[in-house]
């Protein structure tokens, strides 16, 4: 039981919740990911998002039920090489929705991830390292993590196992 | 002695299959007029480009030393090679058609008919005649060409024995095959085949030529004042003429046709090893403490084997080559070689030859006198020898393997030598290159992608004048393996929706990018 995924899986139509975390080629499992979990496609038109405003592709919302540990993660998927500019936007775009929906008596683990096919070019990671390139959630900035398409995303969140 | 002229030429790319040598569980490589070979150390590039050294050095050396009677003997390879046709094995019909496909060939080339570097395919009665002399049962590879071969590779490598060379927990034999496809026949599927087996102390050498494969050759000055003399047989009435016009017809196809079934391997090699800029500072010291160790050499027996591989070896050697008058009266590549110094070096490169023993000086732009290298920058000694080989030893059509060309160079320099590397390879040279270096790579991948854009759009883009096509570049990565423990290589390519050559690169730049990102987001956890 994890009141954080129920609670969006409620308000958030049905029809809007992915089983897959997939676009263009590019693929990220979810298998050992924490569970249970909700994957949003932000691309859904029931979100009610207005075309011409930026979206992730996918925004996951999970808890580790035998830690306790809350997880808010937008995804960003691009099968060729990531650009900065781009995946920031995209990204915060994702955290602004997280944030309108989710409460604030939950307190989350917060992760953008940025998953990418093509080659990551030192100049984009560079950009990224920059303070403007970071992403807003509930009054922190937070920086994007980069993971290769195919790479499960439970890579992209083991490292913060202790941050509850 | 004879010169093969058509030496010069050679048509079609090889590839090199590798099974079980040093590090390198299997390869299969193409040797592309440019061809870079990228991956961790200890994964084998090195051993590949010392093999590919070696390999040219027998064929270009042993082979073409034996055949065309560069070495002292009675009786020349080609001589012998010669001898092997017999012409009462030709008919009455077949000789009447080679002689009408030379009458034919004269004629052409007298009207003028043939463009520069023709290549056309031998009548097939006199292919069938030589294609068993070239092959296991001839004398080009038979006998103690194998013993040769294998004494090149212990050279090159500095090894007591190639079977130092197999690789631990092997099954005790390495192979190497070389495949030589010829690029204007309409099938690329029968290679000219060469296979080089160590094991233990019997290595094999075997050859194999397609039955049915057309052998062409290029007819140049050369082969044409062999078939004129042919036909001026036959004008005279003996009855030895028609064997001897034959004969004599046969020399000259033979010279031709063999650099073309031997292919590329035919030229010369030069191999600038990863240690050239410490060489060029102490060759001086190298080569007299060699000097002085020869003469107590017999005092001091040693079983470690070499004390040099044979690429410094030959690298030191060719140093002090060049302080000899007939290397010095050769200015083969200046409009290369200039642009290094202006574009790159900013100054001379000069060889001074005073005392007989060659001296290698830096003239930066603007200054009366010369630097020693060794107070010059480490950029400068890098670069010095890459100068001087272009101008003094390599010539157009001839192999050239620089390890780690980005060696003190800047990335912005890298990136001005990378696009020089690959104007090397548009004036003929075939180059190969081992590297560690991201900004070589994505020059490459740059001058590639350049090839897909109309001439006339690539206006102000570095490199617009020596894009490459992808068949002129081939990358190979050397990738680790654990089972079986050693590497494996495979080919990657410049792919433009990935965003250039995936290397493991990306890796290593997305694993210190999410550190920096996961230091970031504990410091923000934390309240920092």
């Amino acid at each position: 039981m994890c009141e954080l995924v129920e609670v969006l899986k409620r308000n958030i139509s049905s029809e809007c919740h992915a089983r897959r975390c997939t676009k263009e080629g590019c693929n990220v499992p979810l298998k050992d990911a924490p569970s249970p979990h909700l994957l949003i496609d932000m691309d859904c038109s029931a979100l009610e998002i207005p075309p011409d405003s930026g979206r992730c592709d996918f925004l996951f919302v999970g808890c580790e039920s035998t830690r306790g540990v809350g997880w808010v993660v937008p995804l960003e998927l691009k099968s060729g090489s990531p650009r900065a500019t781009e995946i920031v936007e995209q990204l915060r775009a994702g955290a602004q929705f997280a944030e309108i929906q989710i409460s604030t008596q939950h307190e989350p683990a917060f992760l953008p991830v940025a998953v990418y096919g093509g080659k990551l070019h030192r100049a984009e990671s560079d950009k990224l390292k920059k303070s403007q390139n970071k992403v807003s959630f509930r009054g922190k900035t937070y920086e994007i993590k980069l993971m290769r398409c195919n790479t499960p995303l439970k890579n992209a969140l083991s490292r913060k196992e202790n941050v509850k | 002695m004879r010169t093969p002229q058509n030496k010069q030429q050679v048509v079609g790319d090889y590839r090199l299959e590798v099974t079980d040598f040093g590090p390198i569980v299997r390869a299969s490589v193409d040797l592309r007029p440019l061809t870079v070979f990228i991956g961790p150390s200890n994964t084998g590039k090195s051993y590949l480009a010392i093999l590919i050294y070696a390999l040219q050095r027998f064929f270009n050396g042993t082979v073409f030393d034996a055949l065309f009677g560069r070495v002292a003997g009675p009786t020349s390879l080609y001589q012998f090679l010669s001898a092997g046709i017999e012409p009462s094995e030709l008919s009455e019909e077949d000789t009447e058609n080679l002689f009408d496909w030379i009458d034919q060939t004269i004629k052409k080339a007298g009207a003028k008919e043939f463009p520069k570097n023709f290549h056309t395919a031998l009548p097939e009665s006199i292919a069938a005649l030589i294609r068993p002399l070239l092959g296991d049962a001839g004398p080009l590879f038979h006998g103690p060409r194998e013993d040769l071969l294998d004494s090149e590779i212990e050279h090159c490598f500095g090894v007591n024995a190639t079977r130092q060379l197999i690789r631990h927990r092997s099954k005790a034999s390495a192979k190497v095959i070389l495949r030589h496809f010829v690029s204007d026949t309409p099938v690329r599927s029968e290679p000219f085949e060469y296979e080089f087996t160590l094991k233990g102390e019997s290595p094999t050498l075997n050859s194999s030529i397609p039955p049915t494969i057309p052998l062409q050759l290029e007819v140049n000055e050369n082969l044409l004042t062999k078939l004129k003399r042919a036909v001026s047989f036959l004008t005279l009435e003996e009855d030895i003429t028609r064997a001897t016009a034959i004969q004599s017809a046969t020399d000259g196809l033979l010279e031709a046709v063999v650099p073309y079934v031997v292919g590329p391997l035919a030229r010369r090699a030069y191999y600038l090893p990863a240690d050239r800029t410490g060489v060029m500072h102490i060759h001086q010291v190298v080569a007299s403490t060699l000097v002085q160790g020869a003469t107590t050499a017999r005092l001091r027996p040693s079983d470690d084997g070499p004390l040099l591989s044979g690429v410094l070896a030959d690298f030191l050697s060719q140093l002090i080559e060049m302080g000899s008058e007939q290397v010095l009266a050769r200015q083969n590549l200046s409009y290369l070689t200039e642009r290094l110094e202006k574009n790159i070096l900013g100054g001379a490169v000069r060889l001074e030859t005073e005392t007989g023993y060659p001296r290698f000086a830096y003239r930066p732009d603007g200054w009366k006198f010369d630097l020693p290298l060794t107070r010059a920058s480490s950029m400068v000694s890098e670069l010095v020898p890459v100068v001087l080989y272009l101008r003094y030893l390599v010539r157009p059509g001839d192999v050239l393997i620089i390890e780690e060309p980005e060696a003190h160079l800047h990335p912005a320099m890298q990136a001005v030598f990378a696009r020089e590397l690959a104007r090397l390879t548009h004036s003929g040279i075939r180059v190969v290159v081992t590297t560690h270096s991201e900004w070589l790579l994505d020059q490459f991948a740059n001058l590639v992608r350049l090839s897909t854009l109309p001439k006339d759009e690539r206006k102000g883009i570095p490199g617009a004048d020596v894009a490459l096509w992808p068949k002129q570049f081939g990358a190979w990565l050397f990738k680790p393996k654990q089972r079986p423990k050693g590497s494996v290589v495979e080919e990657i390519k410049v792919d433009p929706e990935a965003g250039g050559l995936l290397t493991d690169y990306g890796d290593i730049a997305e694993q210190l990018y999410n550190e920096w990102a996961e230091i970031g987001n504990r410091i923000t956890e934390s309240g920092g």
